[in-house]
């Protein structure tokens, strides 16, 4: 069993195998031994810990994930996600963005792949007003640049 | 401080939007300057103007327009496929100007396309001689398709182009065929490192002839000790390609060859001939259309089976000539190879994909067979169910549907038949009365939705006629339930059964 200790201080004792879907954590075992002493995770909050530990949980057993799957061809889909993970990614905002943040920094790639397919299908068939508002972004283009973006891509637009 | 889109890497924006497709990524580019900087790399690696978009021609032109002004963009592309463009007789006099700024944009685009790796241009008539110096000098350029129809072009050019290793000649006329020896034999040099070991030579050549038959089997003797690594070979329409020349190829690169391709090519093609004592230990994918009839079927497929005998083959694809109608359709279609038949219509054999067919198939190939294609030839239920009793593993069918037994077809494809399908393509007889019904109350978007449900989680895209459709499986909160939903395909490519269909 590994103990994990987060931002706000709680401490959370999981199975070695829960905690080493997290590269970072496997990593760090792997430097310094197996220990009593706990895992400190400075950027991770209990209440983010605890929904990801969730996920670690529900996949432990699944096949690692390939290392070089970032081939050109074979786009990913954003509809690509199992029941389950559709499930358990349906949070607020916020802790959608806690959940990709913690994945990001504990290094799980699995988990962050659902969180950015999940933000991926909010964006998706939105004008770019519509995903600034969205998502509180500035538009930082004079109108003279964003009109001369639209027309280098036009190629591309309402096929 | 709860967290917000703004507190997330910018880094992250290249996998957020790497699962989006195109239409999206368009918009994307257009929220801020630092979405702009990952969205542009990624709407650029791809970059495709297909016919059948709205304007496509004017599209291409902007398309273009925009690469050879934006050399910092052009560089991004990797993949470059522009099937429309405004042809030189298109323009009628007094537009000289116009006409020739549209051709330096499509040199210097091209140009500036350093890293371009693919470049598919097979628009009759738009090809210039400088475009093809230009295309010389992409040094990561490997694979080439364009239109070979050498009316705007000197196609002794061509000779320059050495670095590809893949090409796909659409509609060669004389003048470009009698170029190939010499434009083969430089490729196949070109690779040679200081050691003397050649690393050159074509790995994947495909020709796409109509009624010319500048390529035939004469040519493919001369052209095939430079090909004696091709790992793909796909001949479509050649008229005067028999087993000779695809045996003299074929013989020289027996070891290296992975996917052969056979379509509508001489009607004097005999397979047996070709299956005699020749060995393909590599080959995964066949592609073939079958014998006009009366010639027997069961002489085919033990043909097949040779041929395949030391083969792990993993993909095959079956073809009734499109000349080929069963009886039961009134539609007579035109094609070249029936215009040199030149023979009055007789009664005929007419073959079917059968549970013996299968079931023969299955002795040999049962542990590798992952795709099947069939097109026009009659296939009844027994041999559909066959092929999944015999092929549990099949990850890819395309078959045509001769009995309206929707339960029974969708229990042959269930999920606990087939646990890995990921694409399933339905076709249907051509005669008009059948289209008729199968348009408007046979096979509405509500079965085809229900055969989606029982198929494997796996499924990734289902169709008929000529429509794809993604297999969306959605969870819905309120309900808790998930349901599949058909949606508009929006891969990046051509969905596979289009690769096995053609019109």
């Amino acid at each position: 069993m590994i103990n994990l200790t987060t931002s706000d201080n709680e401490t959370f004792t999981v199975d070695k195998k829960v905690a080493e879907k997290s590269v970072l954590i496997k990593n760090m075992l792997e430097d310094v031994g197996e220990s009593d002493q706990a895992i400190p995770l400075p950027n991770v909050t209990a209440s983010v810990l605890k929904k990801v530990l969730e996920w670690c949980e529900h996949h432990k057993d699944d096949p690692a994930p390939p290392e070089n799957e970032d081939k050109d061809d074979t786009r990913k889909r954003t509809t690509d996600i199992s029941e389950w993970d559709q499930k358990f990614i349906a949070v607020d905002q916020e802790m959608l963005f806690e959940i990709i943040l913690a994945a990001n920094y504990l290094d799980i790639k699995a988990l962050l792949d659902v969180g950015c397919k999940t933000v991926a299908n909010m964006i998706k068939g939105k004008t770019p007003e519509e995903i600034r508002k969205l998502f509180n972004i500035v538009n930082d283009f004079t109108p003279e640049e964003e009109a001369q973006i639209k027309k280098e891509n036009e190629w591309a637009e309402d096929r | 401080m709860p967290a917000a889109f703004n507190d997330l890497p910018p880094e992250l924006l290249a996998p957020i939007f790497s699962s989006l497709p195109e239409s999206s990524i368009v918009r994307c580019a257009r929220v801020s300057r630092e979405w702009n900087a990952f969205a542009t790399p990624l709407l650029y690696r791809r970059v495709a103007v297909y016919s059948w978009n709205t304007n496509a021609k004017t599209r291409a032109a902007a398309l273009m327009r925009t690469l050879a002004e934006k050399p910092d963009v052009a560089r991004w592309v990797k993949h470059i496929d522009v099937r429309d463009f405004y042809r030189e007789f298109e323009f009628m006099s007094g537009h000289d100007e116009e006409r020739a700024e549209l051709y330096q944009h499509c040199e210097q685009g091209l140009a500036n396309c350093v890293n371009v790796e693919s470049c598919v241009w097979p628009r009759d008539g738009t090809l210039t001689t400088t475009m093809i110096d230009v295309l010389s000098h992409l040094s990561r350029l490997e694979r080439l398709e364009f239109n070979a129809r050498s009316v705007t072009y000197d196609p002794s050019d061509l000779v320059r182009i050495r670095q590809i290793r893949s090409l796909g000649l659409t509609l060669p006329d004389k003048p470009a065929a009698n170029v190939l020896p010499k434009w083969f034999q430089a490729i196949a040099e070109a690779g040679r490192d200081s050691d003397g070991v050649e690393h050159g030579g074509l790995r994947d050549l495909r020709v796409i002839c109509q009624s010319d038959n500048s390529i035939g089997s004469s040519m493919l003797i001369r052209l095939a000790p430079y090909l004696t690594r091709l790992e793909s070979f796909h001949l479509l329409g050649c008229a005067k390609a028999d087993h000779i020349g695809i045996r003299a190829v074929l013989a020289g690169c027996s070891a290296t060859i992975q996917r052969l391709s056979l379509e509508s090519i001489s009607l004097k093609f005999d397979l047996k001939e070709l299956a005699t004592g020749l060995e393909l230990p590599r080959l995964t994918s066949l592609t073939l259309t079958l014998p006009t009839p009366p010639a027997p079927q069961q002489p085919f497929l033990n043909a097949l089976l040779e041929l395949t005998s030391s083969s792990p083959l993993a993909a095959l694809s079956l073809f009734q000539p499109a000349t080929q109608t069963p009886p039961s359709t009134s539609l007579v279609l035109y094609s070249a190879s029936a215009a040199q038949q030149n023979t009055a219509p007789q009664p005929r054999e007419y073959p079917q994909f059968t549970p013996d067919f299968v079931q023969r198939l299955a002795l040999q190939h049962s542990g590798t067979l992952r795709q099947v294609a069939i097109a026009r030839l009659p296939t009844p239920l027994e041999a559909i169910e066959a092929l999944s009793a015999y092929f549990p593993k099949l990850e890819v069918l395309i078959v045509p549907v001769h009995q309206f037994d929707w339960p029974r077809l969708a229990a042959a494809v269930s999920a606990s038949s087939l646990p890995f399908l990921r694409t399933l393509h339905l076709s249907y007889p051509t005669s008009p009365r059948i289209r008729a019904l199968t348009r408007h109350e046979l096979v509405g978007l509500s079965v085809l939705t229900e055969i989606a449900s029982s198929c494997s989680p796996t499924l990734e895209q289902i169709g008929q006629f000529n429509k794809v459709y993604e297999v969306v499986r959605r969870w819905d909160k309120a309900t808790d339930a998930t349901s599949v939903v058909l949606e508009r395909w929006s891969g990046p490519q051509f969905p596979d059964a289009f690769q096995v269909i053609r019109a």
